[in-house]
């Protein structure tokens, strides 16, 4: 990045001690914390459920989804209790429904209520023990920066030291100002996520550019894998059941994060809600998590000290994401349908090791940038934290949240909100995004491929035979010149970032870019033929990898 | 700040009349740009021929009334709606609300020698201040709302639309009578269209009325005149709900039934032998309708079946005689009746 900071070295910790850190803080304020949150929830969830045959009949069938849920669909995570517990409701909830008198009964739901938000919000919630931390933070960058730098067959690499971490996990963008904003207000990490392996990358990065640890939600299955437990349980995630759907625990995950987020605690939310399956820079967020950063907001400017929020969006640039062929074929399966990380995936901590390690020894670099911080609204700030809409006026957060001269609470003007500051993050997502070299290559491959069977839908394309697959090194090369002069121009007008390799001439592009295109996979997407052509070993990941480069208009101007 | 005290842009007739119907519950500010203007209201209670409510008092200040008022409806004619909002955008803050009555259309080009216009490039009244403006909360009022019927004090209805349902409450808050009926609506673009696209139709309903073609013929036009009303929107991106309510089919049958509107005059006046030229002079400004014709010519690459806007931009602007222009829609290859509900 020839014009912005980047950083090759940890920077000193904004906030020194520790214990002065609001995860910590939090952390040892459990009990008032959670506290809250029930009240929260319980509140709404009365306004929601307002008679008592909607209550009981929204109890009822968290209880029967639930134990549905432990029988079907059983995970390790699973505590052999509940499913004790809510045959027990069972009992209860008849006796309730028998009771003659109207208000004991309204008493009796109400307490079942509880009972449920104890037993959800007593398992999502997250502790934070600053002697794990230290010893995490001290510990992983030594074993990812041997990681990084030993090659694949070279294990003795492992333990001699080589270039420091942050040579291969660069951190660029807005750094500083985002150092200043830590101590003014709240932050709210929204990153791109292609892999599993983002949050320990973006964990460690947040550690590297000095700030104190952030609170984030992970799948409950990551709790239970050994190797894993003891860091989750205690670095301050919180943790996330994905089988349970029902409203009341929904509104719970919700308000874990809204209330963290009004005590202080920075937070880190993937808005694109999984892994990106189709290899594509987020378009479409989703609202409920972001939301909790408006509602935040909203909260905190009742307040005396009005503390501001602010969204920070994070694009993580890798030259090949492990899980590709996994998450491209998913994408192509079932366009659309959800799906989330089975519990296989990450099954034991044998599986998981390998999967770390061959992610840090091919990767050749990782570039973290970090975007313009801004307010809930999507209105940029300044180093100070003052708020400039997109007319050049400096606002007051608060006016957006003042009717008829009076502080509001309004849940649907939140939501129109939170859909703006989406589309806002969006943009900052492909504005920060760095295009490296393989990136350029799938993009012009896939592409010179795709036009010429401009008839063929990528279901087509996917299966297209061998002898179809070869590319003449010339058409290639004069595809990524062109690229190359459309990307510097895309860049020249703020529109993303190029890696530095990017530079340099059409014949390096093509061969760092080759070279490094999906490492990982047991065959190089694009190689050379013996007589000089380019050819594709798999069409689907090219076609992954290229997705990246989506959004800009670059489809119909490079062949 | 005083407490909800209710602004009102541009004292056009129909601003007027919605001053003077905001009064009945409000009290209001009625912003005017002429001195005279504002003396007229402020001393003579009198202006476009409508007595001024004791709630209204006028101001030629942009200042005064962005600090007193937190609601504030512009409803000044679209070409000089930017100008208007360029005036005021330095008093606006995200604290204010803005609901425009403005039934029309912004773009930047010169439409009548340059084609190249693309959907990203108009903007509605709504749009063009989100633009201009740091304003975030905007809606619109649209519906049959004639502006001398309003004066009149009859019985009308309207629709206020918004991304925010709290726009709306307030909107409905401030409006209701029990002699005009508000609606809410959260499309609102799709309002705003169905305002502006019903504009040419009443040109058409001019020229049936000029050549005393009957109720059936009206009729018809109506109809088939909101039928590509529809088509231009969905080309744009629009569903077609709006169309079929108040702002929609309730706007279009007023329009084509009043002869005081201006695209009707020009309609009728065109059936008897004046040229468009002749007819600005004697209306006084381009009506809408005009204008729209000449976006909807621009925006034909969308590909949308707007027959009877292209035989008004003929006779208008291209000298086709009318009675050509009519022979042609009526032997058209005829197609369903209704075909624009199913997706």
């Amino acid at each position: 990045m020839k014009d912005s900071t980047t950083y090759t070295k940890k920077l000193s910790y904004v906030i020194e001690d520790i214990k002065e850190w609001p995860i910590y803080k939090i952390s040892q304020d459990k009990e008032d914390y959670l506290k809250e949150i029930i009240a929260k929830t319980k509140e709404e969830t009365l306004e929601r459920f307002k008679n008592e045959s909607d209550l009981l009949d929204e109890i009822k069938k968290i209880r029967y989804q639930e134990i549905i849920r432990l029988k079907k669909n059983p995970w390790q995570s699973d505590k052999p209790s509940e499913l004790e517990f809510w045959k027990q409701k069972k009992k209860e909830i008849i006796a309730i429904t028998s009771m003659e008198d109207e208000q004991e009964r309204k008493k009796g739901l109400e307490q079942q209520l509880n009972e449920i938000m104890d037993l959800y919000a007593n398992e999502i919630v997250a502790n934070f023990d600053p002697a794990k931390y230290n010893i995490a933070r001290k510990a992983l960058p030594v074993v990812f920066s041997r990681l990084l730098n030993a090659f694949p067959g070279k294990l003795y690499k492992l333990f001699t030291p080589g270039k420091s971490l942050h040579e291969k996990l660069q951190l660029n963008g807005e750094i500083d100002q985002i150092r200043k904003l830590s101590t003014q207000g709240t932050l709210v990490f929204v990153p791109t996520h292609f892999s599993n392996l983002d949050s320990p990358t973006i964990g460690m990065a947040i550690d590297g550019i000095g700030l104190p640890a952030v609170t984030y939600g992970a799948g409950i299955n990551l709790f239970t894998i050994k190797l894993l437990s003891n860091f989750m349980n205690n670095l301050g995630s919180y943790k996330v059941d994905r089988r349970r759907r029902n409203e009341v625990y929904l509104k719970l995950l919700k308000n874990y994060s809204t209330v963290g987020l009004t005590r202080g605690v920075h937070s880190l939310f993937f808005p694109g809600g999984t892994r990106s399956r189709s290899g594509a820079i987020e378009d479409k967020l989703k609202l409920g998590l972001l939301g909790t950063a408006v509602e935040a907001q909203q909260i905190n400017l009742s307040n005396p000290s009005k503390e501001k929020i602010f969204v920070v969006p994070v694009v993580l640039n890798y030259h090949f994401v492990m899980e590709a062929s996994k998450l491209i074929n998913e994408q192509l399966k079932a366009e659309g349908k959800e799906n989330y990380l089975s519990e296989d995936e990450f099954k034991n901590s044998f599986k998981i090791l390998k999967f770390i390690y061959k992610f840090f020894t091919a990767t050749p670099k990782i570039i973290i940038s970090f975007g313009k911080p801004m307010d809930v609204i999507g209105n940029k700030v300044d180093n100070s934290g003052e708020s400039f809409n997109e007319i050049g006026q400096k606002v007051e957060i608060e006016d957006y949240f003042i009717t008829e001269n009076k502080l509001t609470n309004n849940a649907q003007r939140n939501n129109v909100y939170t859909q703006h500051l989406a589309k806002k993050i969006t943009a900052a997502f492909k504005e920060n995004n760095i295009v490296f070299t393989s990136h350029i290559c799938a993009f012009v491959a896939f592409e010179i491929i795709s036009k010429k069977h401009n008839q063929l839908s990528i279901f087509e394309l996917v299966r297209l035979p061998k002898e179809e697959l070869e590319i003449d090194y010339l058409r290639f090369e004069k595809g990524v010149q062109k690229m190359k002069t459309l990307l510097l121009e895309l860049k020249e007008n703020n529109k993303l970032k190029l890696s530095d390799e990017v530079y340099k001439d059409a014949k390096f592009i093509i061969n760092n870019g080759m070279k490094f295109l999906g490492t990982y996979h047991p065959q190089p997407v694009l190689k050379k033929s013996k007589k000089g052509t380019i050819l594709i070993s798999d069409m689907k990941l090219l076609y992954f990898y290229h997705n990246r480069t989506l959004g800009y208009n670059l489809e119909d101007k490079i062949v | 700040m005083e407490d909800k005290t209710i602004g009102v842009i541009g004292a056009g007739s129909f601003g007027t009349a919605i001053a003077n119907l905001l009064a009945e519950n409000n009290k209001v500010i009625l912003f005017a740009r002429n001195q005279k203007v504002v003396d007229a209201i402020n001393i003579n209670r009198k202006h476009k021929k409508q007595e001024i409510h004791l709630n209204v008092s006028a101001t030629n200040t942009p200042k005064e009334i962005a600090d007193k008022c937190q609601l504030i409806f512009p409803i000044v004619p679209s070409s000089n709606f930017k100008l208007m909002l360029q005036t005021f955008k330095d008093y606006l803050t995200p604290r204010h609300i803005l609901i425009h009555g403005t039934k029309g259309l912004h773009v930047e080009k010169e439409l009548v020698k340059d084609l190249s216009l693309m959907k990203e490039e108009i903007y509605t009244m709504s749009e063009l201040i989100l633009k201009e403006t740091g304003v975030v909360r905007v809606g619109c009022l649209a519906g049959p709302n004639l502006a001398t019927e309003i004066a009149e004090k009859k019985l009308a209805a309207a629709v206020v639309a918004s991304d925010y349902d709290e726009v709306i409450e307030l909107g409905k808050k401030a409006l209701s009578s029990n002699r005009f009926m508000v609606y809410g609506s959260n499309d609102t673009v799709g309002i705003e269209l169905a305002g502006v696209l019903k504009n040419y139709i009443a040109i058409a309903a001019g020229m049936t009325s000029g050549l005393g073609y009957g109720d059936n013929a009206k009729a018809l036009l109506v109809t088939r005149g909101m039928t590509e009303m529809i088509y231009i929107a969905r080309s744009l991106g629009y569903s077609p709900e709006a169309f079929l309510g108040v702002a929609g089919i309730g706007d279009l049958m007023a329009t084509c039934n009043s002869q005081l509107s201006r695209n009707f005059r020009v309609g009728y006046f065109l059936t008897q032998g004046k040229n468009l030229a002749e007819i600005i002079k004697e209306i006084g400004e381009v009506a809408e309708g005009v204008k729209t014709l000449q976006l909807i010519r621009a925006l034909n690459k969308y590909g949308f079946k707007a027959p009877i806007a292209n035989v008004l931009y003929h006779v208008i602007f291209e000298g086709m005689e009318i009675k050509k222009g009519v022979n042609y829609l009526m032997n058209i290859n005829v197609e369903a009746d209704v075909d624009f509900l199913s997706k």
